[in-house]
């Protein structure tokens, strides 16, 4: 599943975004400002391969991969530039433009706004719970069961491992209460706000924050439950 | 789920996080009324609401992209290559929680060490950075083989970080994944531990977070804790952030201590609950309580027995078993109080053999029954007629006795010697006795505690009782607790305290000796009773001769120099020492052999020649001294039949002794009786067969039967055992070579050369093997550095003789020989038996030469 994948740097990046900026950033992939990648599929090409995947069409999500893988390199080359320059990135909302930016205009191409973003949230959580597992399995050196590091252990601290740990706690969760399931994939996974949620739900953002409230402890009594008959 | 059960849960669940916490039970006790598991759905609930506040609120594009900012780049002044104060980074060798670990090389001392970064969140509060520092530094103080030692702690740009040890192996948390460790290393890792704890709260420091990922194993085995300052920073109280916030990992949850859970004061007994879990986990490869949540492991921890470790590993001894319930006991009380005691139970369970060993034959069985029998007349009889009249004649079979290394409490290297030369001197006071044969499993070896060697020679010399124990020494008193057990039963048989003062140590010693022969019935006659009484000597002396001793048993160069340095501090505190005088005479002997070559023979065989005097003239019937003297007839006065009459008396005294007989063997293989040589090396090795030297004995007796494929096998063997001494290789590399198998020789004499940082031996091995292949220039250069050496030190002519032979040159090798004969080098006891001499052996001159030898 894994891709290779470029270590190409992306150097000129535009400005950074703006916390305060609305969540939606599109910005087509071949824009200006965005030389440097290599040859990467056109906005319209994405568009057409997240509906081929959304679909049904598997092999789209190769082509999809490394864009994100792409998107969450630069993400931590900002991080490290500001580690280094000695302050901490505003995050919020940044994580929509990774993926926001991969396509253009959502309302042009897509049946509905949330339509889309149900599809993103999936597509996130496909790639982004693949992208963790090998990352741990790299660190583990090929053993699945013995890694020693605490970090990667700790799954209630955020680390892939953590990411592993709610998808697969999801999974249980979307057997008794899908509703809160996916609660959890547009926030966690797919980045989207309350009342984002609460419009591709139908539901009222009250709703949401009760189905979040209650998603979050359960699902952190599950990912104890699976860790401790792990150990 | 039932959707209707699942409703219920959502409802009730919101309903009770509305309330105020201390409303909430109230509430839930009420709406959940007879139906007990629904309670505790909610309750559970309920209870990760504090650690669910930050739990997922950062996306997860978000997560990855910091874990690859992370990962992919630490900070740039700490790149391989660049320096930190003077600590050179190598590598990053691990991050966590608790910060980020580098390998670096100290540029200054020329080791590699590893630093410890601190989190930036824990650095950047000043209370917690006071208090990081003030544990550090008194886990600095700790000083022991089983704790991670700390250097010091540094600063770097305002980042604190700790130099610690660096370390080579897996932690033990990696090596259990989920298996149970075979029993032998469970019992030799947690020997360590406690060992380790033991030292750590005798410096009144807690652990407080004994886990298996804070445990060490170097790739040598050995267990080292880790993370003392840290640990205890970490887990210091329940109010303690890093505990009770989302980053709180289960796994430390689960090796808490219950009083740790209440969150009461803490002693030093929550890290012994703590490493009862770790125990628990070793012997089983589970935890003792793995509930799914934190609450389910608090209640197990607080309210539950533990499922008992042999209902999941049924090969455990029962003893063990046994060990980990009363180390998990609720009531700290009822656990054990001290490390010590916990390590003297797990050290007792070491020595027996596996379960494997009792299934004994059904004849053998009734063997053993009527031996029992046999014992219980026996004792039947001692009873009535006390013991000296014990009127079963016991056979030399029936009473032999292994002795353990005794451990030292503190294991620095000055309670080392001391538990070191108290097992000496014990095995030298049993030894005495008559009717007692005694097997010491002390060696000088690197591996020094080889269980599984140890077991096999329990069983091969059918030995009936293990002597095993400990000393602690600390202020004026010394103190050891001995115990006598039964190999076959596992039962121990006799155990017992002495504690007393430093200035009675030879007392204590004679006290306990006549207490073990009691215990297993050797008639004591009253020449016994004599040998067991010492004359007093000063504590000082005795302290000082156990450190010669100590020394001596390593045999290099420089510990042979230490040991004649204590052995005449000896005397110079109690001029009436007899056995100080033997000690020294011993290390001059040794100073001056061609092995060690530290001293010409003629500068040090008459101070050891005097000494043994010296000693004889104190005391007579000491044994040691009429084996120190048979030493100096044999190499130097090669007055041959006079070391026969001091070998033999010295056995005559002390049949038990190793190096009178060790000595006695050279004297055979001196007189060209090989069988009677290999005779009394094996008597030897039966009393010590963990001694490298009498190994290496075993390994010459087959070498100079030109028996080399066995040799080679013994020689290798001692390598194996202790792959640091260089005389294992060198005489490896002899059997090699006169084996034909060149490279393989060349080999071994580098590996002698290296391990003595080029001793004259394995140089001029070197030397004569390449002149024998005619390999001139690699010969020349290891002629030349001997020469080098010979201006600045003593190199033996009997080296330049034997390469010259190599060489084919006869005139110079008489030359150089004549020389040797006049150093009185004492190798040349040996030439008529060294299958190198060959042809040589029908020259004239050679034969003149060997006739001025042995008059």
């Amino acid at each position: 599943m894994r891709k290779k994948l470029s270590k190409t740097v992306n150097i000129a990046r535009p400005a950074e975004p703006d916390a305060s900026a609305p969540y939606v950033i599109l910005r087509p992939m071949n824009a200006p400002g965005r030389g440097g990648y290599i040859a990467n599929p056109s906005a319209n090409e994405v568009t057409g391969l997240l509906q081929a995947w959304s679909a049904g069409d598997e092999t789209a999500l190769d082509k999809l991969v490394p864009l994100v893988h792409q998107e969450l390199r630069a993400r931590a080359r900002h991080y490290m530039a500001g580690e280094r320059s000695g302050h901490t990135l505003q995050t919020t909302a940044l994580v929509n433009e990774a993926y926001l930016r991969l396509v253009d205009s959502p309302a042009r191409n897509w049946e509905s706004r949330t339509h889309f973003f149900a599809v993103c949230a999936q597509l996130m959580r496909r790639i982004l719970v693949d992208f963790a597992r090998s990352r741990n399995f790299e660190k583990r050196g090929g053993g699945a069961r013995d890694l020693p590091l605490e970090e990667a252990m700790n799954v209630c601290q955020e680390s892939p491992a953590q990411i592993v740990a709610v998808d697969d706690a999801l999974k249980s969760l979307a057997a008794i209460d899908p509703r809160k399931s996916r609660v959890v994939e547009l926030r966690f996974f797919g980045g989207l706000n309350v009342e984002e949620i609460a419009e591709v739900l139908k539901v009222s953002p009250e709703t949401v924050m009760r189905d979040w409230k209650m998603a979050k402890v359960w699902l952190l009594g599950q990912i104890d439950r699976s860790q401790s008959r792990g150990a | 789920m039932e959707p209707e059960r699942w409703r219920k849960i959502e409802e009730l669940y919101h309903a009770a996080a509305s309330l105020a916490a201390d409303q909430r039970d109230e509430f839930l006790d009420r709406a959940c009324a007879g139906d007990a598991s629904l309670r505790c759905e909610v309750g559970t609930l309920l209870s990760m609401e504090e650690r669910a506040a930050g739990f997922i609120e950062l996306p997860a594009a978000e997560i990855m992209a910091r874990s690859i900012a992370r990962n992919q780049a630490p900070p740039s002044d700490r790149l391989p290559g660049s320096l930190i104060s003077h600590y050179r980074i190598v590598e990053r060798i691990g991050g966590g929680g608790m910060g980020v670990v580098y390998k670096a090389e100290d540029t200054l001392l020329g080791r590699f060490v590893a630093l410890k970064f601190l989190p930036d969140n824990v650095a950047a509060d000043p209370p917690s950075l006071a208090r990081f520092r003030r544990e550090a530094q008194a886990a600095s103080a700790l000083d022991h083989p089983n704790i991670c030692t700390v250097y010091e702690i540094a600063e770097d740009q305002g980042h604190p970080f700790i130099v610690m040890q660096f370390l080579d192996g897996r932690t033990l948390k990696h090596l259990i994944g989920g298996n149970p460790l075979p029993l032998a290393r469970t019992l030799e890792l947690g020997i360590q531990i406690a060992e380790a704890l033991e030292a750590a709260h005798a410096q009144g420091i807690i652990h407080r977070d004994i886990k298996p990922a804070n445990i060490f194993v170097t790739g040598r085995g050995h267990a080292k804790l880790l993370d003392f300052g840290l640990a205890k920073k970490a887990a210091a109280a329940q109010d303690d952030p890093l505990l009770t916030s989302p980053g709180a990992a289960i796994g430390t949850v689960a090796y808490m201590s219950p009083e740790q859970v209440k969150g009461r004061e803490l002693d030093a007994r929550t890290d012994l609950y703590s490493f009862g879990a770790v125990l628990y986990e070793m012997a089983t490869g589970r935890l003792p309580f793995s509930g799914g949540t934190h609450a389910l492991i608090f209640d197990g921890i607080l309210n539950r027995s533990p499922e008992p470790p042999r209902s999941l590993n049924p090969e455990l001894p029962p003893a063990l078993g046994r060990i980990i319930a009363r180390a998990l006991e609720k009531d700290r009380a009822s656990r054990f109080q001290h490390a010590s005691e916990i390590r003297a139970d797990l050290a007792r369970l070491q020595i027996l053999p596996p379960a494997k060993a009792l299934a004994w034959k059904p004849w053998a069985a009734i063997l053993a029954v009527c031996a029992v029998l046999a014992l219980a007349i026996a004792a039947a009889y001692a009873l009535r007629g006390g013991r000296v009249s014990l009127p079963v004649s016991v056979t030399a079979s029936d009473n032999v006795l292994a002795v353990l290394p005794f451990r030292g409490i503190q294991r620095d290297d000055s309670q080392d010697y001391f538990a070191d030369g108290m097992t000496q001197a014990l095995i030298t006071s049993l030894a005495r006795l008559e009717k007692l044969r005694v097997v010491s499993l002390a060696s000088e070896a690197a591996g020094r505690r080889d269980t599984a060697a140890w077991n096999t020679i329990l069983r091969n010399q059918k030995v009936r009782r293990v002597l095993t124990g400990t000393v602690a020494r600390s202020g004026g008193r010394v103190r050891i607790d001995a115990q006598l057990i039964d190999p076959t039963t596992r039962s121990v048989l006799w155990a017992n305290s002495y504690d007393r003062d430093v200035q009675d140590t030879l007392a204590l010693e004679s006290a306990l000796a006549e207490a073990i022969a009691g215990e297993i019935q050797v008639t004591l006659t009253a020449q016994d009773r004599e040998r067991l009484r010492q004359s007093p000597v000063k504590p000082a002396a005795l302290d000082a001769y156990l450190h010669g001793r100590y020394f001596w048993n390593r045999r290099t160069e420089e510990s042979l120099r230490h040991a004649a340095q204590y052995f005449q501090q000896a005397i110079d505190i109690d001029p009436g020492y007899a056995l100080a005088y033997s000690g020294l005479a011993d290390s001059y002997s040794l100073l001056g052999s061609i092995e060690t070559s530290a001293m010409t023979p003629a500068a040090a065989m008459p101070l050891a020649k005097a000494a043994a005097q010296k000693a004889l003239q104190l005391d007579p019937n000491l044994a040691d001294a009429h084996a120190s003297l048979g030493y100096v007839k044999l190499s130097y006065d090669w007055d041959l039949p006079a070391a026969a009459r001091e070998f033999s008396r010295a056995l005559t005294l002390n049949p038990n002794s190793a190096t009178a007989r060790h000595w006695y063997s050279h004297y055979f293989m001196a007189v060209g009786d090989l069988p009677r040589a290999t005779e009394q090396m094996r008597q030897a090795l039966q009393l010590e067969p963990l001694s490298p030297s009498i190994n290496i004995g075993i390994g010459w007796c087959l070498y100079y039967s030109r028996r080399y494929d066995q040799a080679i096998e013994q020689f290798r063997a001692v390598t194996e055992m202790d792959p640091s001494l260089p005389l294992a290789h060198q005489t490896l590399g002899m059997a090699y070579q006169q084996k034909g198998q060149f490279d393989q020789a060349i080999e071994e004499y580098k590996r002698a050369a290296a391990f003595s940082s080029n001793n004259p031996a394995s140089v001029a091995a070197l030397a004569s093997i390449y002149a024998g292949l005619g390999k001139h220039a690699e010969a020349a250069q290891e002629l030349n550095l001997l020469r080098d050496m010979a201006r600045t030190r003593y190199v033996p002519s009997f080296y330049f003789a034997s390469i010259r032979y190599s060489m084919g040159d006869l005139p110079g090798t008489f030359r150089w020989g004549w020389k040797a004969v006049g150093e009185r080098c004492d190798y040349l006891m040996y030439l008529h038996v060294e299958p190198r001499v060959g042809k040589l052996a029908l020259n004239p001159e050679f034969i003149r030469g060997m006739a001025t030898l042995h008059r």
